[in-house]
């Protein structure tokens, strides 16, 4: 455990340098219509909320860069052998991963609230950074769990999260037992598609169902890691 | 101890559905204090050997024990110096980050990381290469990183997979060295290879895999004076007394020396060699045709 913790620096390093520069040029490319004042602010506009929505915009991308082949990479290049010849957990050492790709997207993100201020004016998100985190945390947890599966995972995510959406629409759940099960099934990225932190009152049931299916999603990419020999091909 | 108890290992693809049998009931035994070779051809299951004791893979039937653990719970308690027979390792690491990085998952302490790592590379020769990147090294020098990387611990579990493809004959006699130095009585060294020349000067034991089972295990060490041994003997010329010397002794056709095939137990190659000698025959050369085990090897897969 300790031995992991003093090697975290270093998985952060190299989560930086090689996704962080690259999350960073999708930000900045995405938002440069509000960055370069093409998105016109009218003067009583919550500038704060529109700079959260442009990031909560950008997010997906991000989370995709931070998150894909996070486990799937190490295995298939064959770097799971000499790191895990060592006297290490390996679920602690991607749920440490994991971590390091949350820091590596909030501080990409921190550096476009930055930026903003800089070009445009200062201003704060707000509870849209709570968005950000929910998102993180939903669609990171499926990305994380198909990388130990599949090669494409990030693609498979989206798939997952568009057809969840799709279905729900095909087969509502208050219609049927079907679509009961498909809801609960596919992500509930439906529950990100309004604020899950509105100011009016949170919905703590929504709340709790993105982090259950988030939380069953990571812990089954770690029984993956825990339970499915690392040398098995894919 | 390491332990292989009636150990199969398949891998399925399902398309083409296709089951491949890796190891076929595999039963063997390694000792502490023990150097244990693994030879076989191509695809024989060495490396699938090698991933089921360190837990990277998980056999289909039987069981893997190392002191009574499994593979997996082992290495994550204690670690294991490990050489893949393929070195991965990111391209972008430089050599001293690379090793500086697998010190601290080693568990080397952050006060002799420096020191540690220092030594390493001093003693498989990287200084003047020890700020190039991983994708900047040639095969042997990856290699010889690979093999570095695996020796930062005191680990008392040893695997080498192929451990001197690649490196020139310097590196490999200093490797051989390195290996002998690593000899320990409470360690077990396990080198798998197709060098039979090297595992027969560093292996007490080795297990000869064919098509996934174990074929034969061969100790290399003396063998009994009894046996049958097949020599080698290079003559200054040809000379009468040769075939009173060595009965049977043949001719090998299209060698560029004088050169004769000669089999027999130790005393009776002695005695003949003694009387050639004695008859005024001149040798250059007397040697064996084939090691033990590279007879051992040729016979488990059926080559003459």
């Amino acid at each position: 455990m300790t031995t992991l913790l003093a090697y975290f620096p270093r998985q952060l390093r190299d989560i930086v340098l090689t996704r962080g520069a690259a999350m960073l040029v999708i930000a900045v490319m995405l938002s440069l219509p509000l960055l370069l004042g093409a998105v016109p602010i009218a003067e009583d506009a919550d500038v704060g909320a529109l700079l959260g929505n442009t990031l909560q915009g950008t997010s997906a991308f991000l989370i995709m860069v931070a998150t894909y082949s996070i486990i799937g990479e190490d295995v298939r290049r064959g770097y799971f052998r000499f790191l895990f010849s060592k006297p290490i957990n390996p679920v602690l050492y991607y749920t440490q991963a994991f971590i390091a790709a949350a820091i590596t997207f909030f501080a990409v993100q921190f550096i476009m609230v930055g930026l903003f201020a800089v070009v445009v004016q200062p201003a704060w998100p707000g509870l849209l950074f709570l968005e950000m985190i929910a998102s993180f945390v939903l669609f990171g947890s499926v990305i994380f769990a198909l990388s130990r599966v599949v090669r494409l995972d990030w693609l498979i995510g989206l798939f997952l999260f568009i057809m969840g959406s799709g279905i729900r629409n095909w087969y509502p759940p208050a219609e049927s037992i079907r679509g009961k099960i498909f809801t609960v099934l596919f992500p509930p990225g439906h529950l990100l598609d309004n604020p899950l932190f509105p100011a009016t009152g949170v919905d703590w049931w929504h709340v709790a169902w993105v982090g259950g299916y988030a939380a069953i999603c990571f812990a089954i990419g770690l029984s993956l890691v825990r339970f499915v020999p690392l040398g098995t091909q894919k | 101890m390491i332990e292989f108890t009636s150990v199969s290992k398949e891998y399925k693809s399902l398309i083409p559905p296709r089951t491949t049998e890796a190891l076929k009931d595999l039963t063997l035994t390694i000792e502490r204090g023990e150097v244990f070779g693994i030879a076989g051809p191509n695809g024989a299951g060495k490396t699938t050997m090698i991933g089921l004791a360190l837990g990277f893979l998980r056999p289909n039937r039987g069981t893997v024990r190392i002191d009574g653990d499994t593979p997996r719970h082992h290495v994550e308690r204690h670690g294991v110096a490990y050489l893949s027979e393929l070195v991965a390792i990111p391209t972008w690491w430089t050599v001293t980050g690379a090793l500086k990085r697998y010190s601290v998952l080693a568990g080397v302490k952050e006060r002799d990381r420096t020191r540690v790592v220092g030594e390493a590379i001093e003693r498989l020769g990287l200084e003047e290469h020890k700020s190039k990147r991983v994708k900047q090294l040639s095969k042997g020098n990856l290699q010889r990183l690979g093999l570095t990387q695996a020796l930062l611990s005191d680990s008392d579990l040893v695997v080498l997979d192929e451990p001197t493809h690649g490196l020139d004959p310097l590196w490999t006699q200093r490797f051989r060295d390195i290996v002998v130095g690593l000899r320990r009585d409470d360690r077990i060294i396990i080198i798998a290879s197709h060098n039979l020349d090297e595992l027969e000067r560093l292996a007490d034991n080795v297990a000869i895999l064919d098509k996934g089972a174990l074929s034969r295990q061969v100790s290399t060490h003396r063998a009994p004076s009894g046996e049958i041994q097949h020599y080698r003997l290079v003559l200054q010329g040809e000379h009468d007394a040769l075939q009173a010397a060595f009965p049977g002794a043949e001719r090998v056709e299209n060698a560029r020396q004088v050169m004769y095939d000669v089999r027999g137990g130790l005393a009776d190659l002695n005695a003949g060699l003694a009387r050639f000698l004695a008859e005024g025959g001149q040798v250059q050369a007397f040697f064996p045709a084939r090691s033990r085990l590279e007879a051992a090897f040729m016979e488990a897969l059926g080559e003459e």
